[in-house]
């Protein structure tokens, strides 16, 4: 039927003109996405092996972590494999759908009070488990909420949330994430 | 058919059922689009954690820099995030109009094997 193929043309071509179109957001071939950080798809995949490290011998050292293991990310109906995304010093792992995400961050070398909070709309303290430390909306805007949590003198984790305009929702995911996180926390 | 201009105009035709695919190909733009979109989401998250004020000091120099390098971030609708945002809105639009194609398609199916049976 001449109409059958007609459409069966035009979804190849739609097919075609998406990949054409990712390939070009992308900036070549590989399927991942730039970085401002030299850290490419190669090494955002999700790790083998576990880093590890002595334990902690005092509240001035923490034990590296691997954050993808601290979320199983099925738990929060986030069914797609982690991202592994690191930052700077700070080692992150990023559980992403169409619409919404989590980021789990470890970051061995900055203490909780020095963490940027500048533009966030609000900051509160907040205790999880064992853990205390704060829970801030808004840091990069709407649909962003954050639960930082002290784990030694000079380091600290965070569990972030981002729904795209939609704070309050973002609020509640990440509540289900650091729940879930804590216990794994050292 | 009416000219496509972008993933708007693909909504429009399919709304008006000129724009029509099959389950195939449907499926595979499908994921294809909810890649994208998943790997858009990674871009806003980093976004996120990048686009935090810098403390790059008191002095107003370092305070207008600092409050500049989040107003490009996420500060206006010429933003990244505003327009990495838009980009989302509209690969959003194209995932209805790829389910309303495979609908239309559908339809256009069962037509077709009805005025056959009906021959």
């Amino acid at each position: 039927m001449r109409a059958t193929a007609t459409m069966r043309t035009l979804g190849a071509v739609l097919t075609a003109v998406g990949a054409l179109m990712w390939a070009t957001a992308c900036g070549g071939t590989e399927s991942g996405v730039p970085t401002a950080t030299g850290t490419d798809r190669a090494t955002t995949e999700r790790p083998t092996s576990t880093t590890t490290e002595a334990s902690p011998t005092g509240t001035s050292e923490a034990v590296a972590l691997d954050p993808c293991t601290l979320l199983d990310g099925t738990a929060i109906n986030l069914t797609r494999p982690p991202v592994r995304d690191d930052l700077g010093t700070a080692l992150s792992c990023v559980w992403a759908e169409p619409g919404r995400s989590v980021r789990v961050v470890f970051d061995p070398k900055t203490a909780i009070g020095d963490t940027s909070t500048g533009g966030a709309s609000k900051v509160e303290p907040v205790t999880i488990g064992s853990h205390t430390g704060q829970r801030v909306e808004e840091s990069s805007g709407p649909g962003n909420c954050e639960f930082d949590l002290a784990l030694t003198d000079s380091s600290h984790a965070t569990v972030a949330a981002l729904i795209p305009g939609r704070t309050a929702e973002a609020c509640a995911l990440a509540q289900q994430a650091v729940t879930a996180v804590e216990p794994k926390l050292p | 058919m009416p000219q496509l201009s972008g993933f708007s105009g693909l909504a429009l035709a399919a709304e008006a059922g000129h724009f029509a695919v099959d389950p195939v190909s449907g499926a595979a733009l499908g994921a294809s689009i909810a890649d994208m979109r998943t790997e858009l989401q990674i871009v806003l998250t980093r976004l996120a954690q990048l686009n935090q004020r810098v403390p790059l000091g008191e002095l107003p120099e370092a305070q207008h820099v600092a409050s500049r390098n989040v107003l490009v971030a996420s500060g206006d609708n010429q933003s990244a995030a505003a327009v990495l945002a838009q980009f989302d809105a509209s690969l959003e639009a194209a995932e209805r109009a790829v389910r309303r194609g495979m609908s239309n398609y559908a339809e256009v199916e069962a037509d077709a094997r009805q005025r056959v049976s009906e021959a």
